[in-house]
C-alpha cells in the first residue's frame, strides 16, 4: 500500500527561503448559489507565498465554481477576494495582473495559432520580451512543431497545453489550476509539475483543483477537501490523516474517501 | 475606456477573422463556393446596374421611376443587418480567458458592444465581394457616393439598437422574474403584432397605406427613421406611396432584425448564471460524432453547423437546420431567393409559380420549422445556428422521436410540391432566363432535400440502433426569444413579399395571410408553452447540493 508520508519532491514545493506571513491569496466568506442549489457555502482560504494548496472533493462539490469565482470569471453571491493585496472587485486590473488560470476544460481561441495564443496572453499581461519564454514553453510541452497550428485543429491534450502555456507566460504569482492534467501526456505532465515547482520556488501561491490525487500529493503542502459546497476538512496530510483516524501507512486516497464518506 | 484591452481584442478578432478565412479557403469545396458566390454577385450587380442608373444622385435615396433600385440596398442591408449582431465568435469558454486577463469587465463589454464590426468570416467575404463588385461597376457614377452614407446610417442604427439591448440586458440579468415576464410579454406582443398586421393586410393594401399615413404612425416613422433616412425628406414628410411603403418596411425590418438578433443573446447565459456543470456536460456530448454519412458531414462542416448535441430530435432535425440555415441565416441563400423573387417581378413574369419558391421558404418552411422544433423539443441543431446553447431546447425529447416520423411526410409532400412548381416553370417558360432562375432557385431546394432526407435517415438509423436519450442534467437556462426568432425574421420578409405580391396582383393576399397567421401564432404560442414547461422541467433536473 502506498505510504502517506510527505514525498521528497513535495518538500521542494515550499521554499523555506521565502518568508511566510503575507498571504498572496485571501478568500473570505465566498458563497455562490445557482437558483436553489448552493454550490459554494462560506468558503475561506489563505494561501501564502511559496505555498501550494490542493483543492479536492467529489464531483459536484463546488471546486470549479470556487476557482471560477476566485479568478473573477463568475461573480459570487458574497465574497472578499484579495490577490497579492489587491481586492479582486475594487482593483480587478491590479489583482488579475498577478493571476494565472488554467480552466477545467481547455477552450483556447479556436482561430488563433498556438503562437498567437501565447502572444495574446503575453500582450494581455504586458509581458516584455516574451518570445524566449514562449519558445521554452513550447519546447517543454513538446509543442514546437504545432507552433503555427490553429487551436481548433489541436487535440484535447494539446489544447490543454496551450492553456497551460498561456497561464505560465507571464510568471504569475498566484496560480489557479482546475484539473491541469486534463488530457495531458506524461511529458506534458512532467513539464507542468516542473513549472509549478519553479513558480512555488519563486514565491508564487498555487491552488490546484484535481481528482488526480497523486498530483496533489506531489505538489501541494496543504489540502482542502470540499463536499457539497463546503470545506469539510483542511490541513497538512498529517492533520488530515489524524482527522480521518487513519494510520501512517494509509494512502491519501483512503484518507480522502474516509473524510468524504462521512 | 481601457484602450489597450480594446486594441488587443480587436487584434484578437482580426487574427481570428483572417485565420478563419484562410482556413475556410483551404478547402477546395469552399474555394469553389467562393467562385460560385462571386459569379452570382457579379451577375447580381450587373443585373441591377441599369436599375441603379435610373436613380437620381441629387435626390438622395428617393427612387425615380422604378422601385427596384432600392432592392439592392435592401438586400445588402439585410445581409449586413443579419450579420451585424453576430457574436464576437468568442464563446462562453473562450470568454473565460478574457475575463481572467487584467482588465475590467466593462472593457470586454465595450469590446463586445463593438461586435457590429465583427462579421462572420463568410459573410464578411460576401459583403466585401458585394462592395467590390458594386464599386467596380459603379465607379463612374455619382450614385456611388451614397453607398457609404447608406452604410453609415445602417451602422448607426444598429448601434442604437444594440445600446438599447445592452441596457435591457443589464437590467434583466439582475431581475429574473422581470426577465421571464418580459419574455412572456414579448411573445404575446409578437402574436398581437402578427395578428394586427394580418388584420391590416386582410383589409387590403390601400388600408395599410392609409393606416401608415395616420398622424401618429407618421410621427413614429419620422422618429424611428430619423437617423437612417434623414436625407430623404420626401419619404418622411410626404404621403407614402406603394413603392415607398415597401422601402420603409424594409428598413423597419432591418431595425427589428437588429433588435431581435441582439435579443437572441441569452442574458441568463452571461457570467453569473453560467453553471459550471454545463461545461462538463458539453464536454461529454461534443465528443460524440453525429451519425451522418461522411459526405453529409462535410456539408455540415461547410455550412458550419455545429453539432453539439446527441439528442434524438437534434439528429433528426439536422435536416431542418440545414434548410433553416440556408433560408434564414445563410446570406447567399437569402440573396438567391431575393434574386428569384425580384427578377420575376422585374420582368413582369407574374406567373405565381415564379414566386412559389420564395413563398415556400418564407411562409411555410420557417414557421413550420420553428413549430416542429418545439414539438420535437430539442432543436439543438437550430440553437447553435442561432448562437444559443442547445440544451435550452432539450425539454420534451420523447415526443420528438414520434413526431418526426409523423410530420416528416407532410414536409416531404410540401417539398415535392416545391420541386414540381420549379419544374413547371422550367418547362412552361422555355426562355433561357427563366431556366436560369429556375436552376438558381433549385439550389435551396436541393439543400432542403438533403436536409430532410438526412433528417429521416438519421431518425430511422437511430430507431434501428436502439438509441436512448439521456437526460441533459443541468442546463444553463432557457429562453423563449431564440425560439420565436425563426418566426420573426420570416415574418418580416414575408410581409414584404406579401405586399409586393399583392402589388403585382399575382395572388390574393388573403390566401397568404390566414395560414401565415395561424402558423405563426401557433408557433409562438407553442414556443411559449414549451418554454414554461421547460422551465419547470429544468428546475426539477437540477440536483440538490
Amino acid at each position: 500500500m502506498k505510504s502517506f508520508r510527505i514525498p521528497k519532491k513535495r518538500l521542494i514545493a515550499h521554499n523555506p527561503s521565502v518568508p511566510l506571513g503575507r498571504d498572496m491569496l485571501e478568500v473570505r466568506n465566498l458563497s455562490k448559489s445557482f437558483r436553489k442549489v448552493k454550490a459554494v457555502v462560506d468558503f475561506n482560504l489563505d494561501v501564502r507565498d511559496g505555498e501550494a494548496v490542493g483543492l479536492v472533493g467529489p464531483n459536484g462539490s463546488g471546486k470549479t465554481t470556487t476557482i471560477r469565482c476566485i479568478c473573477g470569471i463568475m461573480r459570487p453571491d458574497s465574497a472578499e477576494v484579495r490577490i497579492n493585496g489587491h481586492d479582486l472587485y475594487d482593483e480587478p486590473v491590479e489583482a488579475k495582473m498577478d493571476l494565472g488560470y488554467v480552466p477545467e476544460i481547455p477552450y483556447p481561441f479556436p482561430h488563433l495559432t498556438v503562437w498567437e495564443h501565447v502572444m495574446f496572453m503575453a500582450r494581455a499581461f504586458s509581458v516584455d520580451a516574451w518570445e524566449p519564454k514562449a519558445e521554452e514553453l513550447l519546447r517543454m510541452f513538446n509543442m514546437t512543431e504545432k507552433r503555427d497550428e490553429l487551436c481548433v485543429k489541436l487535440s484535447k491534450g494539446m489544447k490543454q497545453k496551450v492553456m497551460l502555456m498561456s497561464a505560465f507566460i507571464h510568471d504569475p504569482t498566484v496560480l489557479l489550476m482546475d484539473e491541469p492534467l486534463y488530457g495531458i501526456d506524461p511529458r506534458g505532465s512532467y513539464a507542468l509539475k516542473k513549472l509549478v515547482r519553479e513558480r512555488i520556488s519563486a514565491g508564487a501561491s498555487v491552488v490546484i483543483s484535481s481528482h488526480t490525487l497523486s498530483l496533489i500529493e506531489e505538489v501541494c503542502t496543504r489540502v482542502a477537501i470540499m463536499n457539497k459546497g463546503r470545506i469539510i476538512a483542511s490541513g497538512t496530510y498529517e492533520e488530515l490523516r489524524r482527522r480521518a483516524e487513519k494510520g501512517e501507512d494509509a494512502s491519501f486516497e483512503e484518507v480522502f474517501v474516509k473524510i468524504t464518506e462521512g | 475606456m481601457d484602450k489597450k484591452t480594446i486594441n488587443l481584442l480587436h487584434w484578437l478578432r482580426f487574427r481570428m477573422l483572417v485565420n478563419g478565412l484562410n482556413d475556410f479557403l483551404s478547402s477546395r469545396l469552399h474555394k469553389a463556393g467562393v467562385v460560385g458566390g462571386s459569379f452570382l454577385l457579379t451577375w447580381f450587380v450587373m443585373f441591377f446596374l441599369p436599375i441603379m442608373s435610373q436613380v437620381e444622385p441629387t435626390s438622395g435615396l428617393t427612387p425615380s421611376s422604378e422601385p427596384w433600385g432600392l432592392a439592392f440596398f435592401i438586400i445588402l442591408a439585410l445581409l449586413l443587418g443579419a450579420e451585424a449582431s453576430w457574436n464576437l465568435t468568442v464563446g462562453m469558454h473562450e470568454q473565460d480567458i478574457l475575463l481572467v486577463i487584467p482588465t475590467r469587465e466593462s472593457s470586454i463589454a465595450k469590446a463586445r458592444f463593438m461586435r457590429v464590426l465583427a462579421l462572420h468570416p463568410l459573410t464578411t467575404l460576401v459583403v466585401v465581394l458585394a462592395f467590390l463588385g458594386t464599386a467596380s461597376v459603379l465607379v463612374k457614377i455619382d450614385f456611388l457616393a451614397l453607398l457609404p452614407y447608406a452604410y453609415v446610417s445602417i451602422f448607426l442604427y444598429s448601434l442604437i439598437s444594440l445600446a438599447v439591448f445592452w441596457l435591457v440586458v443589464g437590467f434583466l440579468k439582475k431581475h429574473r422574474r422581470v426577465a421571464r415576464l418580459t419574455e412572456g410579454v414579448f411573445a404575446i406582443g409578437l402574436m398581437v403584432f402578427v395578428g394586427l398586421f394580418s388584420w391590416a393586410l386582410w383589409q387590403g393594401v390601400d388600408f395599410l397605406i392609409g393606416l401608415w399615413n395616420q398622424f401618429y404612425t407618421s410621427q413614429v416613422t419620422r422618429f424611428v427613421f430619423a437617423v437612417p433616412l434623414s436625407a430623404t425628406d420626401t419619404l418622411l414628410f410626404g404621403d407614402l406611396s406603394m413603392r415607398t411603403l415597401l422601402e420603409v418596411l424594409s428598413l423597419l425590418g432591418i431595425g427589428v432584425v437588429f433588435l431581435v438578433m441582439a435579443f437572441r443573446y441569452d442574458y441568463r447565459l452571461y457570467e453569473s448564471e453560467v453553471s459550471p456543470y454545463q461545461s462538463t456536460m458539453g464536454r461529454g456530448t461534443e465528443r460524440e460524432s453525429p451519425p451522418l454519412p461522411a459526405w453529409m458531414d462535410k456539408i455540415r462542416m461547410a455550412l458550419r453547423v455545429k453539432y453539439q448535441d446527441t439528442g434524438t430530435g437534434s439528429r433528426a432535425l439536422f435536416g431542418l437546420v440545414l434548410s433553416q440555415n440556408l433560408a434564414l441565416y445563410f446570406p447567399l441563400g437569402l440573396m438567391i431567393l431575393f434574386v428569384v423573387f425580384f427578377t420575376g417581378s422585374f420582368f413582369s413574369v407574374s406567373h405565381p409559380m415564379f414566386v412559389l419558391p420564395f413563398l415556400f421558404v418564407m411562409m411555410v418552411a420557417s414557421p413550420v420549422g420553428s413549430v416542429l422544433s418545439w414539438f420535437f423539443g430539442e432543436s439543438a441543431g437550430i440553437a447553435p445556428a442561432m448562437g444559443v446553447n442547445p440544451d435550452v431546447f432539450r425539454t420534451v425529447p420523447v415526443k420528438g422521436e414520434k413526431m418526426i416520423q409523423i410530420l416528416t411526410l407532410p414536409m416531404l409532400i410540401l417539398g415535392a410540391y416545391y420541386f414540381s412548381a420549379v419544374l413547371f416553370v422550367l418547362v412552361t417558360s422555355g426562355t433561357a432566363l427563366a431556366m436560369y432562375f429556375a436552376v438558381a432557385s433549385l439550389l435551396p431546394a436541393i439543400f432542403f432535400a438533403i436536409g430532410y432526407v438526412s433528417g429521416i435517415a438519421t431518425s430511422f438509423s437511430m430507431t434501428a440502433g436502439g438509441f436512448t436519450w439521456e437526460p441533459p442534467g443541468i442546463t444553463k437556462g432557457i429562453s423563449i426569444l431564440p425560439a420565436v426568432y425563426p418566426v420573426v425574421l420570416p415574418s418580416i420578409l414575408f410581409v414584404h413579399t406579401a405586399i409586393a405580391m399583392s402589388f403585382l396582383d399575382t395572388i390574393d393576399l388573403r390566401l397568404i395571410v390566414v395560414p401565415y397567421f395561424v402558423i405563426g401564432s401557433l408557433g409562438i404560442l407553442s414556443a411559449y408553452l414549451f418554454y414554461l414547461k421547460g422551465s419547470r422541467d429544468l428546475d426539477s433536473l437540477r440536483p440538490s447540493a
